[in-house]
């Protein structure tokens, strides 16, 4: 019984947004097959009542004043004006995409 | 005359004695590239125009009589995933190929305050998702001692254009070995600090808890140098704090380091190892004792899950990372600005635009982090490093540092293990564990690494430094011909 499934895969690359070729569909099981039956002896590791990591540091929120801070505005324009010279597609300023809905 | 081959005092020193402007210096940084990088390959872009125009005020600043400081037109090299404004960034994937960086990251703006010079863009595994460098989109970088072995990865091109006198120090990011394993392959110094110790703002993300920036360099004291301009809370980077530095960062306290022990954690040694590494460190360890260093042999349990936790968590944060490279934001691969279906510009922007590596990880994060299986595997993996993070907080009660080797082998050959993830996976062994657990780490040549407490770089610096004097490793580093 293999740790992932073909069908699964494919599942799995619907999801990502991504496509692949029938022979690398082949690989991608035989890998991820490999890979997985590596990680699942993680099963056996005593956790219980063990909390999960969920970040490697321990900060806290720090709130800032709704304030503009202008020099960070500033900046923040030039990486706008940027950025938006670099859209792909672009009418009156804003950027372009296929329709969505 | 190569400044590439200086320190960052010795060139500080040769610029302002006018023994060579700042300009002769990019120049010469230029000429040893154009001769070495074709066969190295460690560079994607360089930018001659701007590196000329920062060297030229720097030496108009030095002519007017002005001081300049310790980085000013010091010739860096950047990993291809960090942001420098009006530069390309392409992460080594085709997915960026035609993306120019829209601002500088945080590291930048400190670096371009202190006066250094950006000279180029380095090489890496795609999104740094490899321990090679061979998965790179556009080309294959070699080993400067070397060239028919991998230089270490990710940060592979970082870790040759240093080795190779290409650059006086580089850039580099560290998720799992990034920094530390090329160090080790290429003969250099590299440095993962303290997660949060240095912005991630501005590096492209790969798995957000465990990615640090950090530096490559010829000699420790560089890292330190390096480290102590890099550090510091950003706003922008909520995972950032400000740690506790003293002078010692960059002047360490030799009387205070002779009085630190440091642990040989058992889990890392043994019949994991080849004798080659095993001799290696064996030299090390006896340097070290003849400076009366103490030693203590510990014991870290969960090793054993480590890299099993890493290549569960790493892979899910990566296919969150990931998702945002939709053919809209950023850049699009031609193929798919023919689609004029959404979904279709979806896939066929990230199926053409990733390699096999990357595509194998946003697969195995979505597997790991899918319903069925997310208890089993993910949660899991979780709680399994926090194990492991209290392992080391333990031992961290009873030594000051901890001495392991870098790789369970010496550099292997380029296309050795590219086809077997799992093997290539297996070269992480010994680095991983200080991205779970946040704890700063440092290689230094011949290939030992330094694990420190949480924001106590300036212990492992100052070890490091102690190793360095006691060898006169700074006349060694450098590679003189091809």
């Amino acid at each position: 019984m293999p740790e992932i499934t073909k069908k699964e895969l494919e599942h799995l690359a619907r999801l990502s947004r991504i496509t692949l070729t029938d022979a690398e569909l082949k690989k991608m099981v035989k890998d991820l097959d490999a890979i997985v039956g590596y990680v699942k002896e993680l099963e056996i590791t005593e956790t219980a009542g063990v909390e999960p990591f969920i970040g490697a540091t321990s900060a806290k929120n720090i709130l800032r004043a709704d304030e503009v801070e202008h020099d960070v505005h500033a900046a923040a324009q030039t990486t706008a004006n940027r950025i938006r010279n670099a859209f792909p597609a672009s009418e009156k300023g804003h950027l372009k995409v296929p329709k969505i809905l | 005359m190569n400044p590439g081959e200086l320190t960052i005092k010795k060139f500080h020193e040769g610029l302002v004695s006018r023994e060579f402007s700042a300009r002769d210096a990019i120049r010469e940084i230029y000429k040893t590239i154009d001769a070495k990088d074709k066969h190295i390959q460690a560079y994607l872009s360089v930018n001659r125009e701007v590196a000329h125009e920062g060297a030229t005020i720097i030496d108009a600043a030095i002519a007017r009589g002005e001081k300049v400081g310790m980085f000013a037109a010091l010739p860096l090299a950047i990993k291809d995933n960090i942001l420098v404004a009006d530069q390309p960034c392409t992460a080594a994937s085709r997915i960026l190929a035609t993306y120019t960086a829209p601002y500088n990251a945080t590291v930048i703006e400190k670096l371009r305050a202190a006066k250094a010079i950006c000279i180029g863009k380095t090489n890496l595994d795609e999104f740094a998702c490899g321990s090679s460098t061979e998965n790179s989109a556009f080309q294959i970088t070699k080993n400067p001692r070397d060239s028919k072995k991998v230089p270490g990865g990710s940060s592979g091109g970082s870790a040759a254009a240093v080795a190779a006198n290409m650059a006086v120090a580089a850039l580099g990011s560290d998720t799992g070995g990034s920094i530390r394993l090329p160090a080790d392959f290429c003969r250099v110094v590299g440095l993962k600090p303290t997660y949060g110790a240095v912005s991630r703002y501005g590096l492209i993300a790969m798995a957000s808890s465990l990615d640090q920036i950090g530096p490559l360099t010829k000699t420790v004291e560089d890292a330190a140098l390096i480290f102590n301009v890099l550090r510091g809370r950003d706003p922008r980077d909520a995972t950032s704090a400000d740690g506790r530095y003293g002078d010692e960062l960059v002047n360490p306290k030799l009387e205070h380091i002779r009085e630190m022990t440091i642990g040989l954690p058992k889990e890392y040694y043994g019949a994991g190892i080849t004798r080659e590494i095993q001799k290696r460190i064996e030299g090390v360890i006896a340097a070290f004792k003849n400076l009366k260093i103490k030693f203590k042999e510990v014991s870290l349990p969960h090793t054993k899950y480590a890299l099993a936790v890493y290549y569960i968590i790493m892979p899910a944060e990566v296919s969150a990372n990931m998702a945002r490279f939709d053919g809209i934001r950023y850049a699009l691969v031609p193929e798919a600005a023919e689609k004029e279906q959404l979904v279709e510009r979806y896939v066929e922007n990230r199926s053409r635009g990733f390699g096999v590596e990357v595509k194998r990880r946003i697969l195995l994060g979505a597997f790991v982090l899918s319903s069925g299986y997310y208890d089993a595997y993910y949660a899991q993996a979780q709680k399994t490093r926090t194990l492991i993070k209290r392992d080391f907080e333990k031992i961290f009660q009873e030594v000051d540092a901890l001495l392991t080797p870098v790789s369970p082998a010496l550099p292997f050959a380029i296309g050795e293990k590219i086809s077997d993830p799992l093997t290539m996976y297996l070269s992480d062994i010994f680095t991983v564990t200080a991205n779970l657990a946040g704890l700063p780490a440092l290689v230094v040549p011949p290939g030992f690494q330094l694990i420190g407490k949480p924001w106590h770089e300036a212990d492992i610096l100052g070890l490091g430094q102690m190793y360095e004097r006691m060898n006169d490793m700074s006349q060694s580093i450098g590679v003189k011909s091809q």
